[in-house]
């Protein structure tokens, strides 16, 4: 019974092979490569950034990214543990989502770092999720979203199975595929003028991470659905739409409290459109209709995530070693 | 050309409101890339405006006011040397030519303005422009020659540098004209197995890296962890730790924001400690026993690959026990080092001072270390001494920061070298027909400016001041060869690309030794020209059978020679300015500047982006750019060509003529970048700073190309690419539809269902080798 992907018995121990979710196991070994530690980037020019280049509006909207990224990590851990690692019983899963609970960690602590070197106003930022109503509305949805299934979780029943992968279209699709990839839209455009590099090497290494988190999340989503077509009706699917709407909504009001004025190089209506470009893809990978149909208008993330990067190391951090490669 | 992205836009005395509308259009025009290549023009256009109205307090200049403005402005406000002076100001002011601007890219222009341009040392004000910069260089290497020539040769310099054929290196640029003219690139040293040498050593560097000379080091003779320190009745906690202490001191000296401060150790295989070094880049671990700042490289002898080739034992020892051996090199290395194997074996040394394993285990250790960490470089300390031109007049103990420079070190000696490169793509016509005769007018120049530097520059070192007189090094290398072969249609791949390589290096190396014969008959030889290699008529293509000699095996790189050396041998007999003449440094931030491809290396691919400290710029490959326009193709392969991230093979309808000519780097087998660089070195005195690119992901698979790398005769490699295998999502390309998935989950499912592959032996019998 440990070979089901889902509901087999969730204290057996492991017995890895034969696999029966390869990709899942990729994924894995993957993320394994794919290892690095915050205290490798150094944050020295970005502090001297804080201190010299930095406008106050420029500062706010970094505290509201640190604010949201942080706290937002660790709900991600524990929608791991609590909602999925309970009823996802492949052994090749779940290593990855033991391995992408520390990755969640990991980034929690990088963050940690990030407040806890530059001169930002650190209780603020602790405190944003809680005080800050656009923050504190995504994290509700987020909650809600574990709630909801942990009330009586459930892989036998087809409104179980929805549930099920309501969460997981609100976890790997919606907070790291759509809220997270707007955040990092907004760091990045501060190196576009060459600002913030240390922290922007941080969340390119933690875009790397994500990028896998929702690859595996996409294969997760799919396969339930391969495996159990009938739950896809087209009442689930208009539901599942609707959420990915309704989490837009809420990030482009988040984006108007982090932007309120124009930065140089970016502003909300801007990042807005690009958030309802990534929901469409989101959309598309679903299977579900797109619902904007509106053009990319960040191009300049073309030059920040989309194509090769070679760094002049003495001068960057170059993100791209992979670690564990010892096979020969 | 298509340069672009991101840069420092914060220029102090605009007001602020109207340096903000720049930035703001700037930036407008950035982010129309890459889709509409000439936005990158404009954005330079406004760069410039706005570099002109910061320089002129409002209201931009014409170039000759501006240029007599800076140099008052400049000395009165401790910026500029006041010697500057001493030269015809008007006559210079009229020579600077507005229409040079253009040449220089939006990237180009963007680093210059965040790092070159002069600054007031107070407010930060911009005072210089970019025809000024050339023109203070210029002045600035003229200082030494006598009063009534130096307009004349600054002259004839601006126009050699602002033409971009040519540019000196980096800390040129920053410093000469100024009352800080630190010029030279790279430092090398030795530390001495002693606290007071270790100790000192730190404030040495401290004071190289202080003014932008990056350093390289042998730190092999100090001793090894759990070895006895006489006085204080204990033992040694070895290398690791004081290899910490530099990667802290360098990480401490940010040279103003200009530059970071840079070193790289060189360390020995035998050292009892050199697995603790492969760790220092590791990204786990005590972050005591780690570097992250430091760079690390292997300074390997013949005798550790020979071994690896026939799968015998390596020793490793404490250096206590082996003092001897970092001045050995060659046979007489090979000789010493079996007899202290014999010793070891025969109980003759304290058993904590040497240990033994197979050569392999050891090599795969490195390669694995190499691919994960990017590090150690590997570079070949018998090569690179026995085919050294100064070799009899020291050992060299390590290459430098970039692995190019190879000059003796010791006690008294901190090797100094000066570097400029000659930008190739300068040099031909829009189809890479080169112009031989401009080509060999610009070495000579360049070779002037170059041995000027040693006489006009600032030492920040005693030691260093010293080892610079005796053997007057200098370093003249190359960069734009990408890009030339792109303009002739040759692939890297192709043969035909190594056959030029041969051909231009042949060429450049024949002006650059005529050059500094020519400034030995006016200035005199180097003071210890008798004792060096040039004196008996010795040549650098000599030397391949010198080495090959001590070896007791083929230096497999092709003889062929296009020009008539006799002439020039009888001449060089008579003497030489400089101990060491050429040197291919990586050339990464100059060529940036002058807008071509840097050094010998290839285009990463043909949209890719560039990580510097002035930003992160985007780059297509101009070439392709141009033939794609001329095909009427550019627009509907554009968005294809970002999906396939620089891939040609990838876009969807692209002819199968250009897939050829424009590979990326990771589809160019190493193999060729190796032959490349074996041409290359073949007819430079010092070394060729090789970037090697690897699609192979194993270290058995990379075994190959660095022990051929060492068989053809290269001294050193340089940086280790390997190409990832995860791709992050791209957020501007729609090709992520429903449910298909990405091709890196395929692969790596293919490999995760393969059954364990048996480990490597390197003898071909694994799958991953085959």
């Amino acid at each position: 019974m440990t070979r089901r992907l889902l509901g087999g018995d969730p204290l057996a121990a492991v017995e890895l092979f034969p696999l029966s979710h390869p990709w899942a196991y990729a994924h894995v070994q993957q993320a394994k490569h794919n290892t690095w530690f915050p205290e490798e980037v150094p944050l020295h020019d970005d502090v001297r950034d804080w201190h010299e280049r930095l406008s106050d509006e420029e500062r706010r909207a970094v505290e509201m990214f640190l604010g949201f990224f942080n706290p937002m990590e660790s709900l991600v851990t524990t929608n791991l543990l609590l909602s999925l690692y309970r009823v996802v019983t492949a052994p090749e899963a779940r290593l990855y989502l033991a391995r992408q609970a520390w990755e969640e960690a990991n980034h929690v602590m990088a963050f940690e770092y990030v407040i806890k070197t530059l001169p930002v106003d650190r209780e603020r930022v602790f405190g944003l999720h809680v005080e800050h109503p656009a923050v504190a509305a995504k994290e509700l949805f987020q909650r809600q979203l574990t709630e909801q299934w942990l009330v009586t979780p459930d892989v036998e029943s087809v409104e179980g199975l929805q549930r099920l992968v309501r969460n997981l279209v609100g976890y790997f699709v919606i907070l790291e595929g759509i809220f997270f990839y707007s955040g990092f839209a907004l760091a990045l455009a501060f190196r576009q003028r060459n600002l913030l590099r240390g922290l922007c090497t941080i969340v390119d290494w933690v875009l790397k991470d994500e990028s896998l988190h929702l690859s595996f999340g996409i294969h997760l989503i799919t396969t339930i659905l391969e495996e159990h077509p009938e739950i896809m009706s087209a009442a689930f699917g208009r539901e599942l739409r609707e959420l990915i709407l309704r989490a837009v909504e809420l990030e482009e009001a988040y984006n108007w409290a982090v932007l309120p004025e124009p930065l140089i190089g970016l502003d909300a209506d801007a990042l807005n459109r690009y958030v309802r470009y990534i929901a469409d893809r989101r959309l598309e990978e679903l299977g579900l209709p797109v619902a904007f149909g509106e053009p990319n208008p960040l191009r300049w993330m073309v030059a920040q995530v989309d194509i090769p990067e070679i760094v002049n190391f003495f001068e960057a951090r170059n993100i791209h070693y992979e670690v564990g490669r010892t096979r020969w | 050309m298509v340069s672009l992205v991101s840069s420092s836009l914060h220029l102090r005395p605009i007001a602020r409101d109207e340096a903000a509308e720049l930035d703001s259009r700037i930036l407008s025009c950035l982010q129309q890339l890459p889709d509409r290549p000439e936005a990158e023009r404009e954005a330079a256009a406004l760069l410039l405006e706005k570099i002109a109205r910061e320089a002129d307090d409002g209201t931009p200049l014409p170039y000759p006011e501006h240029f007599r403005r800076f140099v008052e402005r400049g000395i009165a406000r401790g910026a500029l040397d006041p010697r500057l002076r001493t030269f015809q100001l008007d006559v210079l002011a009229r020579a600077l030519d507005p229409a040079r601007d253009a040449l220089l890219g939006y990237a180009a222009l963007a680093t210059l303005a965040d790092r070159y341009l002069v600054r007031d040392p107070e407010t930060r004000q911009l005072l210089e422009r970019p025809q000024a910069l050339f023109m203070r260089v210029a002045m600035g290497l003229a200082l030494v020659e006598p009063p009534e020539m130096r307009t004349s040769w600054a002259l004839r310099w601006y126009d050699l540098m602002s033409s971009l054929r040519y540019l000196p290196s980096t800390p040129t640029l920053f410093n000469a004209g100024t009352p800080h003219h630190q010029l030279a690139s790279c430092y090398l040293a030795e530390v001495e197995d002693s606290l007071e040498s270790i100790l000192g050593s730190a404030y040495e560097f401290g004071m190289l890296a202080k003014y932008a000379g990056g350093i390289g080091t042998a730190v092999t003779r100090i001793r090894a962890t759990g070895a006895p320190v006489r006085g204080i009745n204990g033992t040694s906690g070895g290398l690791i730790p004081f290899l910490h202490l530099y990667d802290a001191l360098i990480a401490s000296i940010s040279q103003g924001g200009r530059r970071r401060g840079t070193m790289c150790v060189y360390l020995e295989p035998w050292h009892l400690e050199v697995e603790a070094f492969l760790d220092l880049r590791r990204n786990a671990g005590d972050p005591y026993r780690r570097t992250h700042q430091l760079n690390t490289a292997l300074w390997i002898p013949d005798e550790f690959l020979r071994r690896v080739e026939t799968d015998d034992l390596w020793y490793l020892f404490d250096p206590i026990v082996a003092p001897e051996l970092p001045d050995l090199v060659g046979a007489a290395f090979s000789e010493r080092y079996r007899e202290l194997c014999r010793q070891a074996e025969t109980g003759m040394l304290p058993r904590r001072a040497w240990r033994r394993l197979p050569a392999r285990e050891l090599w795969l250790a490195i390669l694995a270390s190499l691919m994960e960490t990017g590090h150690p470089w590997l570079t070949f300390k018998d090569a690179g001494n026995l085919r050294s031109q100064l070799h009899g007049i020291g050992v060299i103990h390590s290459s430098n920061l970039c692995t190019e420079i190879f000059l003796p070190t010791s006690r008294d000696e901190v090797a100094v070298c000066n570097l400029g490169s000659v930008n190739l793509a300068r040099h031909c016509s829009p189809t890479g027909e080169l112009d031989w005769e401009q080509l060999a007018e610009t070495v000579r120049l360049a070779m002037r400016a170059l041995d000027n530097v040693i006489d006009a520059n600032l030492y920040p070192s005693e030691r260093a001041a010293r080892a610079n007189q005796c053997n007057r090094p200098v370093g003249l290398g190359l960069m734009g060869f990408a890009e030339l072969l792109a303009r002739r249609a040759v692939s890297y791949a192709e043969p035909a690309a190594a056959d030029l390589a041969d051909h231009i290096a042949e060429f450049l190396s024949y002006y650059a030794i005529s050059a500094s014969c020519a400034l030995a008959e006016e200035r005199g030889a180097f003071p210890n020209f008798a004792f060096s290699r040039w004196a008996a008529g010795v040549l650098p293509i000599d030397t391949l059978d010198e080495l090959a000699a001590d070896r007791g095996l083929p230096v497999e790189v092709d003889r062929m020679r296009r020009l008539d050396w006799e002439p020039l041998r009888q001449r060089v007999r008579r003497g030489m300015r400089n101990g060491a003449v050429m040197a291919v440094a990586p050339t990464a931030t100059i060529a940036l500047l002058a807008g071509t491809t840097p050094s010998l290396d290839p285009y990463y691919a043909n949209v890719f982006s560039r990580q510097t400290l002035s930003g992160k710029f985007l780059e297509v490959n101009p070439i392709l750019v141009e033939e794609l326009r001329r095909r009427g193709l550019w627009e509907q392969l554009l968005p294809g060509l970002v999906a396939a991230r620089g891939d040609l093979e990838a876009v969807p309808g692209c002819p199968p003529d250009l897939v050829a000519r424009f590979p990326t780097a990771y589809q160019v087998p190493a193999e060729s970048y190796i032959e490349v660089a074996a041409r290359v070195q073949k007819w430079v005195d010092m070394g060729v700073s090789r970037n090697l690119y690897h699609a192979a992901d194993r270290p058995g698979q990379m075994s190959a190309v660095y022990l051929a790398a060492w068989r053809k005769g290269l001294k050193s490699t340089y940086y280790c690419f390997v190409r990832p295998r995860m791709e992050i999502e791209q957020s501007t390309v729609a090709v992520n539809k429903a449910r298909r998935r990405p091709q890196w989950v395929q692969l790596a499912e293919r490999e995760v269902l393969a059954s364990d592959a048996a480990s490597c032996r390197l003898d071909g019998s694994c799958e991953s080798c085959q």
